[in-house]
């Protein structure tokens, strides 16, 4: 009865989308402002509409209604009641309503933040968002099922099957019979870190089409000029930041759940959710020299479009099973629809830019290879670069089998060759890009700007080359291999470090001369009146520390793997602090939960003699599921961890198989994390200052906004 | 606003011209660095992906390559020694076509008849030594169509 409901709630909102497209599209072609507001009205009755839907299936889920196909797919009686909820993104069709829901809020965010400031914007940006949400609420709602026949008139039968499957795909889709239990869901995604890390990348995806329904409307309306830039600005920082957030947790649970003693495998699903990351960032970047001089404004629109067209195509990617994954969800006709979708998307992208190419002519242009506009430029080549490296190994199985009739695949491998020496380009232009001048500047300036951080990097480099007590920083256990790119790296992250200092110590001393504050009292104000510079300069504080914890885990990583019989122990050795040695005492078991087992061993580690403490890595048992998960066991420290499985055992635990990780420097890379996303908080943050000037672009705009400040 | 003015002017300007050719030519130097090095890392680092008949037909060119090759655990037994973590057993295609599989590692939870393997390693003709494993179950998950899977790695 009340899934009807639901069923109802998602129709509604799926017609009154098509509806809100068009009344705006009308209203705005031919200036009837009721149609505007009927628009308006629709994006909020959408918004709620589909509020009420997620209502309903979160109560479907809580109560077990196992009649509700998706609730018996996702659950079963014993589950905890919090993770009935968070069911709800667990499988196919709850995440596509959840990703619904999430982008109906943002829409009527957008509409109802951007009505007084932006109104002209207004109509593209509901014909743009709502149409992006009928698209998704039409693959959950069943529509695309009504195909199946003509479909089968026509003779496409294959077509006609994946569009009459598209019916079950509703989150509300009811069976014929009430199942007894249902089947629960995926124990490996029964963890917090699996909670928050769908929607918080969902909020993410979701959060990147608003700027592109922004940067569309832009375009079409010719309100090319300072207003759009600055309001999708925070959009955009807005999307990154939470796309951020779901990267960094996505990479602790994998690094903290599935056992393997990694973080990011360069996985599609990983890939897919980097990619518009990558795009993202470059534009965050180059939409700093377009407020500053009007350039590169055909670029940005480039970039946001791509990163939107990205963004779907991640969605799809994670949906449609065409490359083998770890995440992949099941494959189905969903498919084929999302890449049309893309498709379509790019070409009015592209022709609406080809129309409007004289309205984004740049205001300046490129005076010197020395200035900081080049190195922005530079920054984005890479972030781009990285991206199509990334793109061009994700899509390579599907593109050698199309090209060459065989599939390939490339790995991890290709990715961290190419890639990695890209990331230290990156990190050198994120160095000298603050210290750099606007317009050009004499080489002599440059020679005194960048003498001390150049000084500091190269003696960490040196040092680290030439001191022996350094050495363990510096080569591979074991080898004596890549110790240069290594080091050099290393002088890199101080010479970024040291850039960075600079420019909090320059900012506090001027405060201190002109307004005579303590030192604190300079550093606070500093930030407060500057957010979004030095919340920046944070942010590439946090870069620097996840960039050491990679460098720490790629190069410096330890790895074994024992049998051991009870009282007998193995030693590892980790390369900065010394020799582990892990002594097996036995097997305990626990009740987890009502329907979960552990069976641990019980591991007592010392490091050079020391006793450092137990670690009980074990096996969850998931009775229902009948699925073994295993739990890692892991000893923190800044320096390292040591990461311990339980493998197997044999015989009731008289032997036990373990593998064993030292993992140096790894933590430093989720510190960096918690920098980072602290470090864009705070340039997301709204400031008095920043207000003002969304308001002067306002009135400066009246109809036809041209005027910069 | 004076500034403003040369600027415009300056749009048209020789330097300018320099300039953009400079820039040109920078950039299209990056981008072809980054082309060579996607080339090369692509050729040295591609893998075949193959059927078990795939793996045969291409008899000695296929041997000691790193390749990928998926198929089906058969019934034939399983044997595991976890005293030096040597795990044995067989993978099936559907043309009937069988291969043997040696690891050295710790036996995945998933292992069991009928589960669909992904091996990476090398083929020397006879055995297949894999160097990962990942298996995807039958799972209950999604319809029925879904897939768990779990990756395990030979000890190095």
């Amino acid at each position: 009865m009340i899934a009807d409901l639901g069923y109802v709630a998602l129709l509604l909102a799926f017609v009154l989308s098509i509806f809100a497209a068009l009344a705006a599209w009308l209203g705005e072609r031919h200036r009837i402002i009721e149609l505007v507001f009927s628009a308006r009205n629709g994006v909020l009755a959408v918004a709620g509409l589909l509020t009420l839907a997620v209502l309903i299936e979160l109560f479907l889920l809580l109560n077990s209604d196992f009649r509700v196909m998706y609730v018996a797919q996702v659950t079963n009686r014993a589950m905890p009641a919090f993770f009935k909820l968070t069911a709800l993104w667990g499988g196919q069709a709850g995440s596509l309503l959840f990703w619904s829901w999430l982008m109906a809020l943002f829409a009527a965010a957008a509409v109802l933040s951007g009505w007084q400031r932006t109104r002209i914007l207004m109509p593209k940006v509901i014909v743009v968002t709502q149409l992006t949400l009928a698209f998704f609420l039409s693959l959950i709602s069943g529509v695309w099922a009504l195909l199946a026949s003509p479909l089968e008139a026509l003779g496409m039968t294959t077509g006609a099957a994946l569009m009459a499957e598209m019916e079950t795909l509703t989150p509300f889709y009811q069976l014929a019979f009430t199942p007894v239990d249902g089947n629960g869901l995926n124990p490996l995604l029964r963890h917090w870190g699996m909670i928050v890390h769908p929607p918080l990348l969902y909020l993410g995806f979701v959060g990147f089409v608003i700027p592109f329904a922004f940067a569309v409307a832009a375009l079409s309306t010719r309100q090319t000029g300072d207003l759009w830039i600055r309001v999708i600005r925070r959009w955009t920082l807005v999307a990154w930041l939470f796309l951020s957030m779901g990267l960094l947790v996505g990479m602790w649970w994998a690094y903290g759940v599935l056992g393997w003693g990694g973080y990011w495998g360069w996985d599609p699903v990983e890939n897919a959710a980097l990619m518009p990351w990558l795009t993202g960032t470059a534009f965050l970047h180059s939409v700093i020299i377009q407020e500053r001089r009007g350039m590169f404004k055909v670029w940005n629109m480039v970039l946001i479009m791509i990163t939107y067209s990205l963004v779907i195509f991640g969605t799809f990617l994670t949906r449609s099973g065409v490359v083998s994954s770890v995440h992949a969800f099941a494959q189905s006709g969903v498919g084929p629809l999302f890449l049309g979708f893309v498709g379509a998307t790019l070409i009015v992208s592209v022709v609406l830019l080809f129309l409007r190419l004289d309205s984004l002519r740049s205001e300046h242009a490129l005076d010197s290879l020395v200035s900081r506009e080049a190195i922005f430029l530079l920054n984005n080549l890479l972030f781009l670069a990285i991206f199509f490296v990334t793109f061009w190994g994700t899509i390579f199985p599907v593109v050698s089998e199309l090209l060459a009739g065989q599939k390939a695949i490339v790995g991890p491998p290709f990715f961290n060759q190419v890639n990695g020496p890209l990331f230290a380009l990156l990190v050198l232009t994120m160095g000298i890009a603050p210290l750099m001048p606007w317009r050009r500047t004499s080489p002599a300036k440059l020679a005194r700007l960048l003498a001390w951080p150049v000084l500091a990097g190269l003696a960490t480099t040196l040092g680290l080359l030439v001191t022996p007590a350094m050495r363990q920083f510096a080569v591979l256990p074991g080898t004596s291999l890549r110790i240069v790119p290594v080091t050099a790296f290393y002088g890199l992250l101080v010479f970024t470090l040291v850039v960075i200092g600079q420019e909090f110590w320059r900012g506090i001393r001027t405060r201190r001369r002109a307004i005579g504050e303590t030192y604190w009292t300079a550093l606070l104000n500093l930030v407060r009146y500057n957010r979004r510079r030095y919340g920046g300069y944070l942010v590439h504080l946090g870069v620097v520390m996840i960039a050491l914890g990679v460098i720490g885990t790629n190069f410096f990583k330890v790895e074994t793997q024992r049998n051991l019989a009870q009282g007998e122990s193995f030693t590892i050795a980790s390369p900065l602090t010394g020799t582990y040695t892990v002594t097996y005492e036995g097997l305990s078991a626990s009740i987890v939960a009502e329907d979960v087992r552990r069976t641990a061993a019980v591991l007592k580690i010392t490091r050079e003699g020391q006793l450092v403490g137990m670690l009980q890595p074990g096996q969850d048992f998931f009775i229902a599921q009948e699925q073994a998960m295993t739990t890692p066991a892991m000893y923190h420290s800044l320096a390292e961890d040591l990461y311990i499985i339980l493998a197997g055992w044999e015989n009731g635990g008289a032997t036990a198989t373990f593998k064993a990780y030292v993992e140096p420097l790894i933590n430093w890379l989720w510190i960096g994390g918690l920098v980072f996303i602290l470090g864009t908080a705070m340039a997301v943050w709204p400031t008095p200052v920043e207000e003002r000037r969304i308001a002067m672009a306002t009135s400066a705009s009246g109809r036809v906004v041209t005027a910069r400040s | 606003m004076e500034e403003e003015m040369m600027d415009r002017m300056s749009y048209v300007s020789r330097p300018v011209r320099r300039n953009r050719l400079k820039f040109l030519l920078g950039g299209g130097v990056i981008a072809l660095a980054v082309i060579y090095l996607i080339f090369t890392a692509t050729q040295s680092t591609a893998a075949y992906f193959f059927t078990i008949s795939e793996l045969y037909a291409r008899g000695e060119a296929a041997y000691d390559r790193y390749v990928r090759v998926s198929g089906k655990v058969t019934d034939a037994a399983i044997q595991f020694d976890p005293r030096d973590l040597m795990l044995r057993f067989q993978i099936a295609d559907e043309n009937g076509q069988t291969l043997s599989v040696v690891f050295h590692g710790p036996k995945p939870d998933q292992l069991r008849p009928d589960a669909e393997a992904i091996l990476e390693g090398k083929f020397d003709g006879k055995v297949f030594t894999a160097q990962t494993i990942l298996l995807k179950c039958p799972s209950k998950y999604e319809e029925e169509k879904g897939i768990v899977e779990e990756k395990v790695e030979a000890v190095r």
